[in-house]
């Protein structure tokens, strides 16, 4: 009844419109009334995208707060932007409170569905793939919320990005949980964000599983307070595909989850298995001996804290010059599974990353800082414990 | 409901009579009824208000622009800063035709056009193609942003809110698609404060408005100031003159085709990288390296390398076309090679170098 009561509307209102001469009607191209529908959505209304498989030529883009935009499902209501001539994205929302369910979005030119200063965000069941497979010509990110307060992506699948097929930045409050991410270069990354759950996710064959990192030179730092927990993490062995010059090119193949510079981590419960490099790997940003101008910036990882975690088969082939050398140098068929780089700040006492109960895999902290002189596979510079963090509340949404 | 519909009807017939500019209430479907831009023997002039340019334009695929503003009676514009956009009264209508200098054979061409001559102007449109006039309209609820894009007889433009790409060629045999914008990417560049939904217009900044002088050597400004359009004790300090410095005319070039996005709190304020003429070095992209560039990196390490355009990273996004890549994101197809170059030589005359990178 509703529905019919918008039809009759617009068609009554494109009778008014064409009583001062009107233009042209715009043809029935389901992609032309999406996009219409986008930009003349009410606040709190739904968008309906109906099952098919539409092309666009240029980005779609969503600025009403409240909307619903919702498919059919990630497989049935298929946006297609392999034909993009214009757009930095699929998909772009700038707005609060959106919810979007049940759709995808193809080989976007750039990023697929970019969510910029977000509020009270709900991703659900979409799909953001580059189907050409692991391409450094892809797009950059999949779901790629920034500068967002309240965050939910779940039971979404991202695949193929360049950069980062679930990438979360400068965001605070988010939760990331049942979602499957593969052939990215970075499965998952939390980045500059502060109060982060990332669970119960299946990722594997990226090139890094799941990253938690804190980057200088953005407005939004202090990246901290992220749990990683009761994740599948496997595999995650393809070599990377960033085009070069990003910082997630610098992430070494066969990285299951990792931690560069940010505070405040817990990793448990996961089951983390077959990574040629390492099961968990933590650095500080020094070691990307990229130069650090930014006064503002920690580039330290504090408070890390990883248990309980189920280990299996890892780092038996590392891609990184310095830890192939260890290996050959120490004469091991692998590496710890637990890697540390070792940078911590002067006037450091004490640990900065705990791991206990992660099995029988061992660790090593690198001495990086001292050109990886004396590396400690003792595991004394683990030896710790920190209380569990808080989960996070999104305030009703999950 | 057939009464609401009649009363509508009625109302809508009553909007096409002669009357001053629709200021304000809903959009009328063809731009004539908007009642700011004559169309008269081959040329559009100002029906209301006058015609302005700016030295340093937004780069628009070579489009040849034709801007008018037309204030309300007896208003005037205010100066907040030198390098800010005018405070423009409510009421105000701001108009910018784009257009193609095309052949019969419907080739576009790539070529500069005159310069304004006087804020009385009107604009010839012989041997043009007029593409889309794109308004804002300052209404007592904000600032309003909408395209008209124009039938292909150049009789008439019609209210375009959801745009359109339109195929072209130019007489170099490329063919790129022109872009009318949708409302969303109207504000996609005037919200400048991402996420307010406030919406203000890019290019009437004093000291741009200030850089383009009358054939009779005033400035472009002080004509604004002399025929009581802009509420300034005084002159404005003029952004440096296309074609006369490196440096100076680089930063101007890249606030105008940039530092709507890359400012302290635009869409591009995630990057880090502010591109406004008050900038910094440093906050331009000195030694900065990527964060989400992804593709737009080109496998460079810095924005801006001193000394070595061929390794810095704003280059080559203005030198590229990839949707996924190219820098401004939306707005042009072409590049243009005039500010590429003018880029580069501003890096290449840079001192300083950058660290070379190292990974783990």
């Amino acid at each position: 009844m509703k529905a019919a009561q918008r039809w009759l509307v617009s068609l009554l209102g494109a009778a008014l419109l064409s009583a001062c001469g009107g233009a042209p009607e715009s043809g029935k191209d389901p992609a032309q009334v999406l996009r219409e529908a986008l930009l003349s959505a009410e606040p709190g209304s739904t968008v309906t995208i109906p099952e098919g498989h539409f092309t666009f030529d240029r980005s779609l883009s969503l600025g009403v707060n409240g909307v619903t935009l919702r498919g059919a499902g990630h497989d049935k209501s298929i946006l297609d932007f392999a034909g993009q001539l214009a757009g930095a994205e699929g998909l772009l929302v700038a707005a609060e409170d959106v919810t979007l369910e049940g759709f995808a979005v193809l080989d976007a030119k750039g990023d697929a569905i970019k969510m910029n200063q977000c509020k009270n965000l709900v991703v659900r069941g979409v799909r953001t793939e580059w189907t050409g497979g692991p391409k450094s010509t892809n797009g950059a990110y999949g779901l790629y919320p920034v500068q967002c307060d309240g965050v939910l992506i779940e039971d979404s699948l991202a695949i193929g990005a360049s950069d980062a097929g679930i990438y979360v930045g400068q965001s605070t409050n988010i939760i990331v949980r049942r979602n499957q991410v593969a052939f990215n270069v970075a499965g998952i990354e939390i980045e500059n964000s502060t109060q982060a759950d990332v669970y119960e996710n299946t990722v594997v064959d990226n090139t890094g599983g799941i990253l938690v990192f804190d980057l200088p030179d953005l407005p939004v730092q202090g990246g901290r307070q992220t749990r990683v927990f009761h994740n599948t993490v496997a595999h995650n062995n393809t070599a990377n595909f960033a085009p070069e010059g990003n910082i997630v090119g610098t992430v070494p193949a066969g990285s299951g989850i990792m931690v560069n510079s940010n505070d405040d981590i817990e990793i448990f419960e996961n089951t983390i298995s077959d990574h040629q490099t390492a099961a968990v790997l933590v650095v500080s940003y020094l070691i990307t001996g990229r130069p650090l101008d930014d006064p503002n910036y920690d580039p330290f990882p504090e408070q890390i804290s990883i248990h309980h975690n189920t280990i299996e088969k890892s780092g038996y082939a590392p891609d990184s010059e310095p830890l192939i050398a260890l290996k050959t140098a120490a004469q091991l068929p692998a590496l710890p599974a637990i890697i540390w780089d070792g940078f911590v700040r002067p006037e450091q006492e004490g640990p900065v990353v705990c791991a206990h109960d992660n099995g029988e895999l061992g660790t090593v902290a690198l001495d990086a800082p001292n050109g990886f002189a004396a590396p400690d596979f003792s595991g004394a510079a683990f030896a710790c414990t920190r209380e569990a963090l808080p989960p996070v509340a999104l305030g009703g949404a999950e | 409901m057939r009464r609401a519909g009649l009363l509508a009807l009625w109302v809508l017939l009553a909007g096409c009579g002669p009357s001053g500019p629709v200021r304000e209430g809903p959009w009328p479907e063809r731009l004539s009824e908007l009642a700011v831009l004559a169309q008269a023997e081959g040329t559009l002039a100002p029906q209301a208000g006058f015609a302005y340019t700016l030295a340093h334009p937004l780069f628009s695929d070579y489009a040849w622009k034709y801007r008018t503003v037309s204030l309300p009676e007896g208003a005037a514009a205010s100066v907040l800063t030198n390098d800010d956009t005018l405070a423009f009264p409510v009421g105000t209508i701001i108009t910018k035709t784009f257009a193609f200098p095309q052949d019969a054979a419907g080739v576009v061409r790539t070529v500069a056009a005159e310069p304004l001559a006087s804020p009385a102007a009107a604009f010839s449109l012989v041997g043009l193609r007029l593409m889309e006039t794109r308004v804002l309209r300052h209404t007592a609820s904000g600032w309003e942003a909408v395209s008209y894009q124009w039938n292909e007889a150049g009789t008439e433009a019609f209210y375009a809110p959801a745009g359109a790409l339109v195929p072209l060629t130019t007489e170099g045999g490329e063919r790129f698609p022109y872009l009318i914008p949708d409302k969303n990417q109207c504000a996609g560049c005037h919200e400048t404060a991402m996420g307010t939904k406030i919406l203000k217009p890019i290019g009437p900044k004093p000291g741009n408005l200030a850089a383009h002088g009358f054939a009779d050597g005033t400035s472009q400004f002080e004509a604004w100031r002399a025929a009581g359009w802009v509420s300034a004790a005084e002159p404005a300090t003029p952004w440096a003159a296309p074609g006369s410095g490196r440096a100076a005319e680089a930063h101007a070039y890249l606030d105008a085709n940039c530092a709507h996005c890359h400012s302290d709190t635009g869409a591009a304020d995630t990057a880090g990288l502010d591109l406004r003429i008050t900038a910094s070095e440093l906050g331009r992209g000195r030694c900065k390296t990527p964060v989400a560039a992804g593709r737009g990196s080109g496998g460079r390490a810095y924005d801006v390398w001193p000394g070595r355009p061929e390794a810095s990273i704003l280059p080559f996004r203005l030198g590229h076309r990839d949707p996924g890549i190219m820098m401004p994101e939306l707005g042009r197809s072409l590049v243009h090679e005039e500010g590429v170059a003018l880029v580069e030589a501003w890096i290449t005359a840079m001192d300083g170098d950058c660290a070379a990178g190292l990974s783990l």
